[in-house]
């Protein structure tokens, strides 16, 4: 037979748990109690309507005694309240409230930021002793105090205004506080928003806000200087407002209420700098500075900071839970930034050119990843090219729908200068995301084909009948080169040399395996890799010359000596192997340049 | 390998006491790299290659070596691309034994992944190379309990597997355990040993250790449950548990564990090959063949094109047993069979593991 039993509760534990391992940091400590402070003014304002009331929070600190208060004029608590939620872990006035006000004053009712009842413990993450002076409008000044464990004092208190002072005793990892500094920023990080004003040791200006950026009447200039204050960094790009929305279920609309705005920063000095994060508030009151999952993915060049009540924050709030509503959330978005920068990109392209000069190393690698933000974007991202940055409906115009590209910086020179010759710029790809970024194009866009010139110049290199130029063809092999007659652009432009793709990684293998640089238990697997790559080790290189060149051709028709014919080639051929750039190393470059220097001798 | 960190810190130190952002932004796309190896490891690769780059435009020629280590490491641990990985290995391969580059901490790391790849491709077919860069690694590399040793180990216990030499590879794994467990570290030597747990499960049923192999899924599920990068390890204990609970039986419970396992798998990528061996025994175990064969399947098309050569033969291998056992084998998957064997250097092995499944339909 079965029995049935009921949890027990170990106070002491429990209490340990709540106050000193819920929350991350002690900071969130100060804002709990700013939070409860703040609360507690509003519902003076409600159950104790007063045209002239103005609520206020004091926060003071006293190094001398190590002391931090919290004092509000709010409502103040009874004996009874001090009994039934002071100190009831989980059960909080704030929510029975809220639950109260949500039908007839919901306006109010979003004011509040209470939810579980437990805020008041983290008190005891920052200090030993805790104590509370408090009077109600119906009550008496009442001093309840603790030193965290399961007993608490309470006593007559001395208060003569309504309004509660929570007296913080610090604990030694806890004097941090202490300076005002630190307390000025703990304010503006949580509480800039709250509406009750905040002071620090009695300072007649309010440290906190009070109304966030984009509530004042020119939201953009607020959100602006807000971003240089909070960020402090420069102007940013470009600052979108978020408005509440809503999701179409098919059967039925939910709406997500969302305020705030994003932003893209100002171009970093880093150029692979992410961003991509999201300062979350809910009902003014900040949750965590940096959630990396409600923007899209590919968003990692935008900021923001966001209030949306709809999210439903951890225990200790300093996070969200990842629900139902925090992907109603993320998919609004995802919506309204879409919709903006498709709209900057109309209506702006100043701005967009400017975002996309700026974070285009981010852009195009995340579009890459995306398809939706690739369509977004695939027209508008400038990249590099022998021209200068040209979107690549701007390339496609001077190429002919053929995108001729180079993704290596070694060599690239001799094919930009090719594709220069046929009237098209190159576009650089040596930044490992634009050679996929480029393929996608040319798949969503049919007719556009891709040319990469590193490896295959045959886009640009037309091969001819050696014709004409057979003399100069056994002319230059006996110069020991491998010559194959093409035509190609510019004109001016003798010959080039081209080596095959993997060229230079097994000139490498060999040369270390020659230097006995491989070590024995690795050399038969570099000499398998070089013995797979027979003829890319035997190719020396081609050199090409150009039939459509005045000089090849005159060359070619000219009676001169055969010994000065062959001397001019050869000063054409090493000229060709230097400017290709390829497989030269010190060694071999002051060999051809010797070469090139003796043919040119023979020349003069 | 603390030297890789010594050099790797100091570095950023060095950065920090002169404010050098543009510098200082490498450092964490190392740890961004890591943390998506298992849920999105082309991501991965991509930020490994970012980091690369930067370093190359910032002419940091320790950082770029840096991470091209950790490129190799991405695709021969996480992608299991060979095809990328090869050609990689033997430029990486020539560069870390420069004079120049031949004291970086990570040439050991490097040269042992150059291993790693050749042993995927074609383990039979290398074998003699792969025991010379083996035996130079064990020279090489420190004996004691440190990260370097541990991946060499896991690196030699595959190949040792996937040659066949079951009995070798259980008695590595066993030291491998005692050595890991001296560790100083809890992270590095819960990572390790999960991952040597990971192939002794495979072992241990291969060898038909099934008492033991239940104790060892039951080890690597709670060493797993306290990392989240473990999500691999944590879902092949529940397809071993599911296995053994089967042979036992407990078809509910094994009913249970499989389904948890598919769970964890769910945001892991490459989740049709990574677990096949443990889903693939469980199913088989259970009498579903079908499914069995269903995994084997879907094995296939994750490890075709990434040049495991030897990984699609044993594929192959595994499709033709499982289909003789359920008496539907044809020519014509043998005669697949066979095509994908001659790929390698050395397909006699396959070709005599094939013949067994002779059979007389017409192709």
């Amino acid at each position: 037979m079965g029995t049935q039993g009921r949890f027990q509760l170990h106070m002491p534990g429990l209490l340990k748990v709540l106050a000193e391992h819920l929350y991350s940091t002690q900071r969130v400590g100060v804002r709990e109690l700013i939070q409860n402070a703040h609360d507690s003014c509003i519902r003076r304002a409600v159950e104790q309507p007063d045209l002239g009331y103005q609520p206020r929070i004091d926060v003071t600190i006293d190094p001398a005694s190590q002391t931090l208060s919290v004092a509000d004029n709010g409502s103040g608590l009874t004996e009874e309240e001090i009994h039934t939620y002071l100190t009831v872990i989980g059960r909080g006035y704030t929510r029975e409230l809220r639950e109260r006000l949500a039908a007839d004053e919901s306006n109010v009712s979003q004011e509040l930021i209470g939810q579980f009842g437990i805020g008041f413990l983290s008190a005891f993450l920052l200090a030993s002793e805790v104590t509370v002076e408090t009077r109600s409008l119906h009550g008496v000044p009442l001093r309840w105090q603790s030193a965290g464990d399961e007993q608490f004092d309470l006593m007559p208190g001395s208060r003569p205004d309504i309004g509660t002072t929570v007296e913080l005793h610090l604990k030694p990892s806890s004097l941090f506080l202490l300076h005002e500094r630190n307390l000025v920023n703990i304010v503006q990080q949580y509480a800039d928003f709250v509406p009750t004003p905040i002071h620090i040791q009695g300072s007649f200006e309010r440290a906190n806000l009070g109304v966030p950026p984009w509530e004042e009447p020119d939201a953009e200039v607020a959100c602006r200087q807000y971003v240089k204050r909070r960020f402090e960094g420069a102007e940013p790009l470009w600052v979108l407002s978020l408005a509440n929305g809503s999701i179409d279920l098919g059967h039925d609309t939910l709406s997500v209420p969302l305020k705030g705005f994003l932003f893209v920063p100002a171009e970093s000095v880093v150029s692979i700098k992410e961003y991509g994060n999201l300062a979350v508030y809910i009902r003014g009151m900040a949750i965590c500075d940096s959630d990396k999952d409600l923007l899209p993915s590919w968003a990692r060049f935008v900021q923001g900071v966001i209030d949306c009540p709809a999210l439903q924050p951890t225990a200790s709030r300093e996070a969200v839970h990842q629900d139902d509503s925090f992907d109603a959330v993320r998919e609004v978005l995802a919506d309204q930034l879409g919709r903006g920068l498709r709209d900057l990109a109309r209506k702006r392209p100043d701005v967009w050119r400017k975002i996309a000069y700026g974070h285009s190393d981010v852009i195009v690698g995340w579009a890459c990843k995306d398809a939706d933000f690739f369509r977004l974007v695939a027209d508008s991202v400038p990249l590099k090219t022998s021209r200068g940055r040209l979107t690549l409906p701007e390339y496609l115009k001077t190429s002919g729908n053929v995108i001729y590209y180079t993704t290596r910086e070694l060599g690239s020179l001799q094919d930009k200068l090719l594709a220069e010759g046929r009237d098209v710029p190159a576009i650089d790809a040596s930044w490992f995301a634009v050679p996929a970024f480029l393929k996608h194009y040319a798949e969503l866009h049919q007719r556009v084909t891709l040319a990469r010139l590193d490896d295959d110049l045959n886009s640009l290199l037309r091969p001819v009948p050696f014709g004409e130029l057979s003399e100069l063809v056994l002319l230059c092999e006996e110069l020991g080169f491998t010559v194959r007659p093409a035509s190609f652009k510019p004109t001016d432009l003798p010959a080039v040399m081209t080596y095959p793709a993997e060229a230079e990684a097994v000139r490498d293998a060999i040369s270390a395996l020659d230097d006995g640089l491989i070590p024995d238990g690795f050399s038969g697997l570099v000499q398998g890799y070089v013995e797979d790559r027979r003829s890319v080790a035997a190719d020396a290189g081609t050199l090409h010359l150009n039939a459509n060149c005045p000089l090849i051709r005159r060359l070619a028709d000219s009676d001169v000596p055969t010994a000065r014919k062959q001397a001019a080639l050869a000063v054409t051929a090493y000229f060709a192997k230097l400017f290709c750039g390829r497989m030269l190393d010190a060694s071999q470059a002051a060999l051809d340049l010797g070469n090139w220097q003796r043919s040119l001798e023979k020349l003069v | 390998m603390s030297g890789e960190w010594d050099e790797f810190n100091r570095r950023v130190e060095e950065w920090e006491a002169i404010g050098d952002l543009q510098r200082l932004a490498l450092a964490p796309l190392l740890h961004q790299g890591f943390e998506c190896q298992e849920t999105d490891p082309e991501r991965s690769l991509v930020i490994f290659t970012q980091g690369r780059d930067e370093a190359r435009r910032l002419h940091e020629p320790w950082w770029v070596l840096f991470f091209e280590s950790w490129r190799l490491n991405a695709l021969t641990s996480f992608l299991e691309d060979f095809s990328r990985a090869q050609p990689l290995a033997m430029e990486l391969m020539v560069c870390f034994n420069s004079s120049q580059a031949a004291n970086h901490p990570e040439r050991e790391t490097v040269l042992t992944n150059v291993l790693e790849t050749y042993a995927s491709i074609d383990p039979i077919g290398y074998r003699e190379d792969l025991e010379r860069g083996f035996a130079y690694q064990e020279g090489r590399i420190e004996q004691g309990p440190v990260s370097a040793r541990f991946v060499l180990n896991y690196r030699r216990r595959s190949y040792l597997c996937s040659i066949g030499r079951w009995n070798d590879a259980y008695d590595l794994a066993m030291q491998s355990l005692a050595l890991i467990d001296q560790c100083p570290s809890t992270y590095t030597k819960t990572w390790h040993c999960a991952w040597a747990l990971y192939q002794v499960c495979h072992i241990c049923h291969m060898l038909g250790r099934t008492n033991e192999l239940a104790s060892y899924a039951d080890q690597m599920a709670e060493l797993s449950a306290t990392n989240q990068q473990l999500s691999r390890t944590k879902a092949d204990a529940h397809f071993w548990r599911a296995m053994t609970q089967c042979q036992r039986g407990d078809k509910r419970d094994a009913s249970r564990s499989f389904r948890q396992g598919m769970r964890l798998l769910g945001n892991v990528e490459k989740r049709d090959s990574i677990c096949a061996n443990s889903i693939a025994a469980y199913r088989e175990q259970e009498g579903e063949l079908q499914a069995a064969l269903g995994v084997r399947d879907r094995e296939l098309v994750e490890v075709t094109q990434k040049g495991m050569f030897h990984r699609i033969c044993q594929v192959q291998l595994e499709r033709c047993r499982l289909l003789a056992k359920m008496d539907r084998i044809t020519a014509a998957d043998l005669q697949t069979a066979r095509l994908c064997a001659n790929q390698l250097l050395c397909p006699e092995w396959f070709l005599k593991k094939l013949d067994q499944f002779e059979t007389s339909a017409p192709i």
